[in-house]
């Protein structure tokens, strides 16, 4: 083997993917943290103004009044402008890589097949633990669209509301800002335990950012194209998805695709899936 | 056109800040103390 051959090799998605998810974990908690802090007020910009999604539950009440909501300022935009870039660029790889939350649940789900009896998960090998479940489908996929009737209905009611519609139910305050109330409480059981029973429970059927991003599926330019010349059907890339997305290969701009690129890293057949850019 | 994919998270981060700080400098959408900013709005003011 030459030893390009081999640096290639060693790369691995995953890891960059793991360490990527690491930082977005550790910058978030850092923000949070900060605004523990006694001072915090005269500084400028809430935990909230660092949310992506923050920048949607507020644009409406901007354009049409002129204002933003409170605990929500104009950096909320430049951090939505940021997701809408990778969006536009890659689809809906924030949520697969730069998402905090997503992180979080990457790391529950881990954490859960270990715990259930799967110490070393083998890359593309059907998992025998119980835990996190695959939901039957006439479940799952109704529950799917919860999270566009979620958007819809934050978007009406940003209009009508002085603060962001989902601050008090927020998972990444929840997790994240270490300002707790009864509401985010109960917030942070159901997304852990959702979490534990259904991996990326939260991106899954509730998150109305995955919502927002789900277009940029169908139209982004960089994307992951399947050669049917190599590719066999195996399944591997199916076991591996954490969307729970059926029939990978033929599905490669489905709406429900972060992007995470574990199916790429899956694949055993050289050429059967490949990162393209543009349409052909 | 086929990517290597050793270079898709720097594609992914590019993408992410050099979008976040067209927001940030040239949109002007940053923090305000009274979280009463204009950003987009005085741009929009200017170029008309």
């Amino acid at each position: 083997m030459t030893v390009t051959a081999e640096k290639q090799r060693s790369f691995s998605l995953a890891r960059s993917r793991a360490v990527i998810q690491w930082l977005a974990v550790i910058g978030t908690f850092l923000i949070g943290l900060r605004h523990i802090m006694p001072g915090e007020a005269s500084r400028g910009g809430s935990f909230d103004s660092f949310c992506a999604f923050g920048g949607i539950e507020t644009l409406l009440p901007y354009l049409f009044n002129g204002h933003v909501l409170k605990s929500t300022n104009l950096l909320n935009f430049s951090v939505l402008l940021g997701a809408l870039g990778v969006s536009l660029v890659a689809g809906r790889a924030f949520c697969g890589w730069l998402c905090p939350l997503g992180a979080v649940q990457d790391l529950i789900a881990g954490w859960t097949r270990k715990l259930s009896g799967e110490p070393h998960h083998v890359r593309g090998r059907q998992s025998k633990t119980i835990l996190p479940l695959r939901l039957p489908v006439i479940v799952d996929r109704p529950l799917r669209y919860t999270k566009y009737l979620a958007l819809a209905v934050i978007l009406i009611a940003s209009l009508y509301m002085a603060f962001p519609p989902l601050r008090e139910f927020c998972p990444v305050r929840a997790v994240f800002g270490l300002h707790m109330t009864a509401l985010l409480w109960i917030t942070l059981v159901v997304f852990l335990a959702g979490s534990v029973f259904v991996e990326r429970f939260w991106c899954k059927y509730l998150c109305p950012l995955g919502a927002a991003l789900a277009i940029f599926n169908k139209i982004s330019p960089v994307r992951l194209v399947m050669d049917n010349n190599h590719c066999n059907n195996c399944g591997r890339c199916d076991i591996e998805c954490s969307m729970d997305i059926a029939d990978v290969p033929h599905q490669l701009d489905h709406p429900e695709c972060v992007r995470c690129m574990e199916c790429l890293e899956t694949c055993a057949r050289d050429g059967s899936l490949e990162l393209k850019i543009g349409r052909r | 056109m086929k990517i290597n994919p050793r270079y898709y998270p720097a594609i992914l981060l590019i993408a992410f800040a050099v979008f976040m700080l067209i927001g940030f400098f040239i949109f002007g959408f940053r923090p305000q103390h009274n979280e009463e900013g204009r950003g987009l709005l005085l741009i929009i003011e200017a170029l008309i």
